[in-house]
């Protein structure tokens, strides 16, 4: 008789692990379905120059993806010229001591005007190395 | 005299004639679509550079710069069951336009043409044909394509429970505006 009393709570106590197992999972699962993008304005930036982090990718593109690839960059420097991509977002050249290519950053709001041949201080994701080091996903800091 | 004076216009022609066109922020969208789901991702970052004279064609694609509507998807494509970026973090396409003949760079107009190549993906390396558009306005160009690879090839596999919501055939949609070098 009590042993059919301890199975039947047995029984009833699995059910409910089982159901909030089941619940908290749809939860945790909705909410990483539905997770927000990532923002950069919270992440604290790793603070270098255009002219650094060119050089560094370009002396060793492995020993500066360890670096500084997926990681927030609060890079440093001159603006050698600005335009639209092709899905309309800003985007800015920033100068190196390569003659043609630099640190190719792409905002994802508009900063409004920023003029060629000054000095602007950008955070966003480094994505790599390509002939430029590439950043997105950014906001103007100063 | 007016040898010299030919020699120097065949040069400046030639010199014209060979000219580079590049681009720094391409666009390259993939597109995966099931009954279950469309996926979609793009980026706006591709490098490119076109030899109009003997028409090399090359692209370089940062993987981490596809961005995608749910960040979950972002976070999937990256991981190591799919794009394995952290190891993996570059794309890329060198071939050439097979017929560079039939496109005069010098008149606007739109050409179609036939892009062959290697493409590489996870340090898998395929051979490549696509059709493709060059269209040419005011000096500027732009070139689109449209084609299918096949993702297995490449070792994008996948966990089990997502088959029937990826494709097995991934659209590559390239267009991209170049600028002349």
């Amino acid at each position: 008789m009590s042993y059919n009393i301890i199975m039947k709570s047995k029984k009833k106590i699995a059910l409910i692990v089982v159901l909030a197992t089941i619940l908290f999972g749809s939860i945790y699962g909705y909410y990483m379905w539905n997770k927000p993008a990532r923002n950069v304005a919270g992440e604290k930036g790793l603070e270098i120059t255009a002219i650094a982090i060119f050089d560094s990718f370009n002396l060793s593109e492995q020993r500066a993806n360890a670096l500084y690839l997926n990681k927030a960059i609060q890079v440093t420097g001159e603006v050698t010229e600005t335009k639209q991509n092709q899905a309309g977002e800003t985007v800015v050249y920033l100068k190196s001591n390569d003659p043609l290519f630099g640190v190719n950053c792409t905002f994802k709001e508009n900063p409004g005007t920023i003029a060629k041949g000054s000095t602007i201080t950008f955070k966003g994701v480094c994505t790599g190395f390509l002939s430029d080091v590439i950043i997105n996903q950014g906001i103007i800091v100063k | 005299m007016k040898a010299i004076a030919i020699l120097v216009c065949l040069f400046v022609t030639t010199h014209v004639m060979a000219q580079d066109y590049i681009t720094r922020n391409g666009s390259i969208s993939i597109y995966s679509h099931t009954e279950m789901e469309d996926i979609k991702g793009n980026n706006n970052e591709v490098v490119s550079l076109l030899n109009s004279t003997t028409g090399t064609f090359d692209f370089k694609v940062a993987i981490k710069s596809f961005h995608f509507p749910k960040q979950a998807m972002e976070d999937h494509f990256n991981d190591e069951n799919y794009m394995e970026t952290d190891k993996f973090p570059k794309a890329g396409f060198s071939g050439k336009i097979t017929d560079i003949s039939a496109v005069n760079f010098a008149k606007d107009g739109s050409y179609n043409v036939v892009v062959s190549g290697n493409l590489t993906i996870k340090d898998v390396t395929k051979p490549v044909t696509a059709k493709g558009v060059i269209t040419i306005k005011g000096g500027k160009l732009n070139a689109q394509s449209v084609f299918n690879v096949n993702r297995k090839e490449y070792k994008i596999m996948g966990q089990s429970f997502v088959q029937s919501k990826l494709s097995d055939n991934i659209q590559i949609t390239v267009n991209c505006d170049f600028e002349k070098r």
